[in-house]
């Protein structure tokens, strides 16, 4: 005979159970991911970003501005570099002055509307840079929420925007967790890093990864288990970006602290 | 049924129909569900092949130096040699047939984007020799004293390689 | 200039791509859908159920309600980088997106009721531009 005291408990027990996830208990696999994609391609584009190596140069930057045709002294990019300032008081300082399409060339942050915080050298704890671009997410929300079918995943994995067919409801830019999706101030489309579609796809690198002086940025195929970049990714402790939201990033990136956004 | 049920019931299947003509008329013909399924793949197939052609414009370094051997040789072994030519000299597309396309940048903005001086230990960057531009000849191009394709060369001086 | 930097404002660090881009227009397009709903059925109270209350405004309502009809969609459509390229909401339509709920009944694949249908049989207009899931083309 089951009091009703005890029954209430299992219930609640139960239910729960059952409203936990199973996805929520999954701990982050790269492995997993290379082994989901058994799809026709035998090619998966995925990215490494090594904050170790980079030093604010921005000639990453510069260089995806122009490979790219977006107009040079327009705020927006496909690709940008992130400075962070952890100062002695705890607090952390974040600032990507145009982008960083001119590099970091300032110990002052740039705070916008707030204008130039000075930082004195000494009072620095520790201070690094992080390249930012499209993390070609598996589950690439952009793309989820377009309403006219104008932004597509390719079948090696690269989220791609078609020029004639959006509309420029801004619903993508929303979306997107990492801020990687402007209107292009020509074209008026929805843009996006493609790790340089034209270029991975003729057997080049993206501009990013080749005018980087210090291989900072590296591209991959995560399907190929001898590519360089894929050993690093399955043998090294690499992280991404924002992995709650759920996207499946393949961005990873090496040095990763918990103060990057 | 009566007239004010139909009536409006034909404006429906009139509009829906009107929708279906405009939709074999003004969608492409390779407008489909592709690879990655509806949800990531629903899309214009043809527009992979538009974003495959856009034009490369940075030939990279294996480009220049099929001409310029001379200068890859100089600068391959020093410090610098993993920076790209077109980082410097623009990209490199219309070169060599439009010579003054490429246009050099010599500013001093080009070299404080490592050079200015950042103690940054967590990164590289604090391990770049660097300067404070406002005190460091503020008035002189680099290029006067500093040979970019080999700095620890400076003109006039012997190489100390 | 890009669009939406003449009224975004930042401070302290945001991605340099973030701009707002989504304003007023916006909210303006169900604030005008609700005024013509509302009128509408104001007016039906007195036509159509016989409140005699209301036969003072039902005629003024309903003029009212037809005039805003047309123009109601206009906001949502002039904040669109390509206004005349938004029938391609109805040409091709991915059902996935929140956008075309208010249009159409969601039942593409990912929301609840398209899985629950097991396909696109949930909305009465999405089945109707049911594309071929088995990665033809809709042709």
């Amino acid at each position: 005979m089951i009091s009703r005291r005890s029954f209430c408990k299992k219930s609640i027990l139960i239910l729960g159970g059952i409203a936990v996830p199973l996805a929520a208990l999954e701990l982050f696999d790269p492995k997993k991911l290379a082994a989901d994609r058994s799809g026709p391609s035998t090619v998966r584009w995925v990215f490494l970003v090594d904050t170790h190596k980079c030093v604010g140069c921005g000639f990453c930057v510069k260089a995806c501005k122009i490979e790219n045709e977006i107009p040079y002294d327009a705020n927006v990019s496909r690709t940008w570099v992130e400075r962070y300032v952890v100062t002695r008081d705890g607090k952390v300082h974040i600032d990507s002055p145009k982008a960083a399409r001119d590099g970091f060339t300032s110990t002052s942050i740039d705070q916008g509307a707030l204008g130039m915080l000075k930082i004195e050298n000494n009072d620095i704890d520790k201070a690094f840079f992080v390249p930012k671009l499209c993390n070609q997410c598996d589950n690439p929300p952009c793309v989820q929420v377009c309403p006219v079918g104008a932004t597509y995943q390719t079948s090696d994995g690269v989220v791609l925007v078609d020029r004639s067919w959006c509309i420029g409801c801004g619903y993508c830019v929303m979306a997107c967790p990492y801020g990687v999706r402007f209107f292009h101030p020509v074209y008026h489309a929805a843009e996006k890093c493609n790790f340089c579609y034209h270029r991975i796809s003729k057997g080049m690198k993206p501009v990013c990864v080749e005018a980087c002086p210090f291989g900072a940025r590296r591209i991959g195929n995560i399907r190929d288990p001898d590519d360089p970049v894929t050993r690093i990714i399955m043998t090294e402790r690499v992280n991404v970006l924002k992995e709650e939201y759920g996207t499946k990033p393949q961005v990873f990136y090496v040095g990763l602290t918990r103060e990057v956004k | 049924m009566k007239n004010h049920v139909l009536r409006p019931l034909f404006v429906a299947v009139g509009v829906v129909v009107l929708i279906l003509l405009a939709r074999e008329v003004l969608v492409p013909a390779d407008f489909g569900v592709q690879e990655r399924g509806y949800m990531y793949g629903w899309h214009r197939k043809g527009n992979e092949a538009d974003w495959k052609n856009v034009r490369v414009k940075y030939r990279t370094t294996a480009y220049c130096k099929e001409c310029h051997q001379d200068k890859y040789a100089d600068i391959t072994g020093s410090p610098h040699g993993a920076i790209m030519c077109e980082n410097c000299h623009g990209p490199g597309l219309a070169h060599p047939d439009d010579p003054q396309s490429l246009h050099i940048d010599r500013r001093r903005e080009l070299c404080i984007r490592c050079h200015f001086r950042l103690p940054y230990q967590a990164s590289g960057r604090g391990r770049i020799r660097g300067i404070d531009p406002a005190t460091h000849h503020p008035e002189a191009e680099c290029v006067l004293c500093h040979y970019p394709h080999n700095p620890r060369w400076t003109p006039g001086k012997e190489a100390r390689r | 200039m890009v669009h939406g930097e003449a009224w975004t404002v930042k401070e302290l660090f945001v991605y340099p791509n973030e701009y707002i881009y989504w304003t007023i227009q916006i909210v303006m397009y169900p604030f005008m859908t609700g005024l013509v709903a509302g009128a509408f059925v104001l007016s039906s109270l007195y036509h159509v159920f016989g409140v005699k209350q209301l036969k003072e405004i039902a005629r003024f309502s309903l003029v009212f309600s037809f005039a805003l009809l047309p123009v109601a969609m206009m906001p949502l459509l002039l904040h669109l980088q390509f206004p005349l390229r938004g029938i391609e909401v109805m040409l091709t339509p991915h059902f996935t997106s929140a956008i075309l709920s208010p249009l159409f009944c969601r039942g593409g694949p990912g929301s609840p009721q398209g899985h629950a249908a097991g396909g696109y049989a949930a909305g009465p207009l999405s089945a109707l531009f049911a594309p071929d899931t088995r990665g033809v083309g809709y042709r």
